[in-house]
């Protein structure tokens, strides 16, 4: 982001796009393609589709790249165009796909076993009953190594569908929160109601696993 | 002592991806970083969230084979070959 301008870089981009530069467009698409097909494959039946929606998308974008005036991040737009084709596809399919599928039911669970806190009828009832561990202490190249990163991708591949792409999106890809809720058409509530639940499941599982060196 | 206005801590760390958002409203904003700054427990868990998040912006996304794309950009040569 920079200033005035923040989608400044898209618009760049763009032009080149619209002057046809291929290497360029397919850099685009190398980057986009993993996460689009996971979007799509949420509203369609089978892979195939999803494979066909993310191609169809890309038609849309470049003819209509001229309609894009740099008001969203140019990957927003594009997921957006996105979410449309493979919605109205999966409406077709007669598939209906009820958000909280999507979402995970598990949306109100709360982030630290309860009985992590006093419970109430007790003084300072909601308060700490057994402080949480302190990860300061852990060594840099124990959290960062390969051993706790796959902790991490283990809870990624096991979340409900929108909260791992929220997940991915905000904290592997970098999107800000209004590019991720833009992208997947979510409310602002909801974007960070699902990366809250999202963070929380990776919390808990790398608490467990780094507990030994706390 | 827990007064009506005050936050507990089950509250605070639910409120804690909204706080990395910047995402609450002032006067609870100040609340919260009050509380962070007196509370071990908290200010504990804020860690933790900010260090899974930096852990799993270690991540990488799988790529998808070189070959899967030709079909986009087989798309993309039809569209420039219309187009220019």
């Amino acid at each position: 982001m920079d200033g005035d301008t923040p989608y400044a870089t898209d618009l760049a981009l763009v032009e080149r796009l619209r002057a046809g530069d291929e290497d360029a467009f397919m850099a685009l698409v190398e980057r986009l393609q993993p996460s689009m097909l996971r979007v799509a494959r949420m509203f369609v039946s089978t892979q195939a589709v999803a494979e066909e929606c993310v191609q169809e998308c890309w038609l849309g974008v470049l003819t209509g790249l001229g309609k894009f005036e740099g008001r969203s991040s140019l990957r927003t737009w594009i997921f957006r165009i996105l979410t449309n084709i493979a919605k109205t596809r999966g409406q077709r399919e007669g598939r209906s796909v009820p958000f909280a599928s999507l979402a995970g039911d598990d949306l109100d669970a709360p982030s630290y076993d309860p009985t992590t806190f006093l419970g109430e009828g007790e003084a300072a009832a909601g308060h700490w009953s057994s402080l949480p561990n302190d990860w300061r202490s852990i060594p840099e190249e124990r959290l960062l190594s390969s051993e706790t990163r796959a902790v991490v991708a283990g809870v990624l591949a096991s979340l409900p569908p929108m909260q791992a792409e929220v997940l991915r999106l905000r904290d592997v890809a970098g999107w800000t929160s209004d590019e991720v809720r833009n992208a997947l058409d979510l409310t602002e509530t909801n974007q960070r109601v699902l990366l809250h639940r999202a963070r929380a499941k990776v919390r808990r599982a790398l608490d467990g696993y780094l507990r030994d060196e706390a | 002592m827990t007064t009506e206005a005050e936050l507990t801590c089950r509250e605070v760390v639910e409120l804690l991806t909204d706080y990395l958002d910047d995402a609450i409203p002032t006067p609870e904003r100040a609340r919260l970083d009050a509380h962070l700054t007196a509370c071990d427990g908290c200010s504990a868990a804020l860690d933790q969230l900010r260090e899974t998040i930096r852990v799993t912006g270690t991540l990488t996304e799988a790529q998808v084979a070189g070959e899967r794309l030709e079909p986009i950009r087989s798309v993309f040569r039809a569209w420039r070959s219309e187009t220019t």
